[in-house]
């Protein structure tokens, strides 16, 4: 699955975020595409870059309820209606839509009641209406919230979060996040220190074994499941 | 039985993450070890549904 990233920020070098998630995003078949570091916004090449991949992410801090201006001049440049829906090859039909969105509240400040008195999906409405025009799915949003305030555990998990985002099959389960587990712990293997490969097969192989034993009861469940009904 | 696999499972990747001096390898099995915790919950729930619905005398 290929991931494209398109990334706003008018100062990103200065966004300790932004770079905590670039290091992130440096994973098989994931584009990073910063909008406002473009010299020109070249039209065929941006919507070639939508069309080859699986899953598109949009990625800003929060100005204002809103995307920063750089986005929005990407859109009405690249988005074009023939692109989006008029020429009638609904060219991003099927593909996932995500959004990556920093805030410097706190989140539960957005919900009705909350001081921003609106929630994160509402604010996003535009652009869920454009993924919804092009045929997309839509993912739900990921937000990171005060990045500077969270304690290293908690940055730490955003970064496997935001990685899983990028990459794992959706929706969320624990089928697809053991799924993904195992995948990338095969792949990073070889990346850790201090340890013989026995060792991490071992806990590769006890893993899928959990994950096979789990699914295993899944199953009893549902043949008893099935001779209650009859 | 398997309740101990995963504990067992737990106790190694925490030797695992003392061993990690880079970041995102430390990040990766931490976060692992939180699934691994989900694996073994999700696994009591469900033998604990087998064993009530196994022992449901309305199904006798």
């Amino acid at each position: 699955m290929k991931t494209l990233i398109i990334v706003s920020h008018p100062e990103i070098n200065n966004s300790q975020t932004q770079q905590f998630l670039m290091q992130g995003a440096k994973l098989f078949d994931v584009t990073w595409h910063h909008v406002e570091g473009l010299k020109k916004i070249d039209v065929d090449n941006e919507q070639k870059l939508l069309r080859d991949a699986d899953r598109i992410i949009f990625q800003f801090p929060l100005y204002w309820y809103a995307a920063p201006a750089g986005l929005k001049d990407w859109e009405d440049k690249v988005l074009t209606r023939n692109f989006i829906y008029g020429d009638g090859n609904d060219n991003l039909r099927d593909k996932e839509f995500g959004i990556v969105v920093s805030t410097g509240m706190p989140l539960k400040e957005f919900r009705r009641g909350g001081t921003e008195n609106i929630t994160i999906d509402q604010i996003m409405a535009p652009l869920r209406a454009i993924a919804d025009r092009a045929k997309m799915q839509n993912l739900p949003v990921f937000v990171i919230s005060q990045f500077q305030y969270l304690k290293e555990e908690q940055q730490m998990q955003i970064l496997i979060d935001y990685q899983r985002y990028l990459t794992q099959k959706y929706p969320d389960t624990l089928d697809n996040r053991q799924e993904w587990f195992e995948q990338e712990f095969a792949d990073r293997l070889k990346t850790f220190d201090e340890t013989n490969c026995t060792e991490c097969e071992t806990i590769l192989n006890t893993f899928i074994q959990q994950k096979e034993d789990l699914s295993q009861l899944k199953s009893t469940i549902s043949l008893i499941k099935q001779g209650e009904d009859e | 039985m398997a309740e101990d696999t995963g504990i067992w499972l737990s106790k190694e990747l925490s030797k695992l993450v003392d061993k990690q001096k880079a970041y995102e390898n430390r990040a990766f099995l931490v976060a692992m070890k939180k699934v691994v915790k989900e694996q073994n919950d999700r696994m009591k729930l469900l033998q604990g549904e087998v064993d009530g619905r196994l022992w449901n005398h309305e199904q006798w």
